[in-house]
């Protein structure tokens, strides 16, 4: 019979406990796409709803982009693709579409407007990229005739680095013997890296004027 | 304090998780040529705060303790910047409107009176002729802003945008919000990172260098001068 030291017992149960609450790795970033059975042009009936069941002042959207996505065979080469139906009613509507940030990643955008008959009517330069809060994004009006917004990738970037510098606090609470809690807030300062990757998320906003409050 | 609402505001907004809805332009439909540039775009002294401060963590009597540490700080960068003849205000409206020319536009920079003490938009808009619209721009709050002790100080920009036509300036042809280095990203709003190049230790530090601490500011501002220009192509 196999003799288990007390110390060796504890050590296992230390390494279990921290498996079991090991947090795993985020997705990493894909740098290569070599998909043969990419398709000429996008799905037009299976485009994803931008209009919400009932009306919201903002209705939001996230599409994960992953091995699963249908791509688009394209003279740049292929890529993944995510299409979306613009709402019917575009009275007072804007939009905001983009890449997701993740922890290690983020798809870098490249969205086009088409007309009914999938053909591109409108498109955006580089430069009219930013980052809206955690979305790396354009934002627009859809103007009258203009049906979907295409999704696909920026292949110039993908495997470029996003590098940025995050601020927030934090508040821990320490509980002390008689029942009371002791709360402390410290600043939070930190460098991040992401890489622009193939796969990861997209994600479409739609504000409804009619029904938001500036602020 | 100006700055102590703006962290204020941003943290709970950012708790509440409600989106800023900003508007883009649309340069094909709006038919504006000439822009009239309204003035005072900067609060007249730069903040240089600290949020999560050892003071704030000890009640009442902390955040008194903290208020005075805060003004002491910010007074000190404000006289270290008079030294180094850095004018905030001339040279983003002056960026502004170099950039606005570089796209088509013809800009003239208005006189008007100061804004309120919230910096909020005009109300009234001092008329001039021969502008199809006037381009609102308010930095809210700028300077330096600190995560919370022992964090460094990095350069920040509040700033609030819009376009209204001249002839009806209730008609709002563009309107955003961008933020260099702000507390936690905001759905909707411009988020600009900051340059790395540009972070002080501590109050020592900043005091130590006015030449890097006014270009810390200016590489901000002109940041945000181009973000507008930008959403303007």
């Amino acid at each position: 019979m196999m003799q288990i030291r007390p110390c060796a017992l504890a050590g296992l149960a230390g390494a279990g406990l921290l498996a079991s609450c090991a947090t795993p790795a985020p997705p990493p970033a894909v740098t290569a796409f070599t998909r043969a059975n990419c398709v000429a042009a996008p799905d037009l009936a299976a485009a994803i709803s931008l209009t919400p069941d009932s009306k919201k002042a903002v209705y939001t959207v996230t599409t994960p982009v992953n091995a699963d996505t249908p791509c688009l065979s394209q003279a740049g080469g292929a890529k993944p693709y995510v299409l979306y139906a613009l709402p019917a009613d575009i009275q007072d509507k804007s939009l905001i579409i983009g890449g997701l940030l993740e922890m290690a990643r983020i798809v870098p955008p490249a969205v086009t407007l088409l007309d009914r008959q999938g053909a591109v009517v409108r498109a955006f330069e580089a430069s009219d990229y930013y980052f809206r809060g955690p979305v790396y994004s354009v934002q627009f009006v859809p103007r009258a005739g203009e049906a979907y917004a295409l999704v696909t990738v920026d292949t110039n970037r993908v495997g470029q680095r996003y590098d940025s510098i995050a601020i927030s606090t934090s508040t821990a609470a320490t509980y002390v013997t008689g029942g009371g809690a002791v709360s402390w807030t410290s600043g939070v300062d930190s460098s991040q890296s992401r890489v622009f990757s193939y796969e990861g998320s997209i994600q479409a906003a739609v504000f409804d004027g009619d029904k938001s409050k500036k602020r | 304090m100006r700055m102590l609402s703006v962290v204020v505001a941003a943290l709970c907004l950012s708790a509440c998780a409600s989106a800023y809805v900003g508007k883009p332009y649309d340069r094909a439909t709006a038919g504006v040529r000439s822009i009239g540039l309204v003035d005072d775009s900067t609060p007249e002294k730069v903040s240089a705060y600290e949020v999560a401060s050892v003071g704030s963590n000890f009640g009442l009597v902390g955040a008194l303790v903290d208020a005075g540490i805060q003004q002491s700080r910010t007074n000190a960068v404000n006289e270290a910047l008079a030294g180094t003849g850095f004018e905030a205000e001339s040279r983003l409206e002056q960026r502004v409107a170099s950039r606005l020319t570089d796209q088509g536009y013809t800009v003239k920079v208005l006189a008007n009176d100061p804004r309120n003490a919230k910096r909020e938009f005009l109300v009234t808009y001092p008329g001039a002729d021969g502008v199809d619209a006037y381009l609102d721009l308010t930095v809210v709050d700028f300077g330096y802003l600190s995560a919370g002790a022992g964090q460094p100080f990095r350069p920040t920009v509040f700033t609030n945008v819009r376009l209204v036509g001249a002839r009806d300036t209730k008609k709002v042809l563009m309107e955003n919000r961008i933020v260099y280095n702000g507390m936690r990203p905001e759905q909707g709003v411009i988020t600009l990172s900051p340059d790395p190049k540009y972070a002080f230790e501590n109050r020592a530090a900043m005091l130590a260098d006015p030449k890097r601490l006014a270009g810390g500011i200016e590489e901000a501002l002109n940041q945000v001068a181009d973000t507008i220009a930008q959403l303007l192509k």
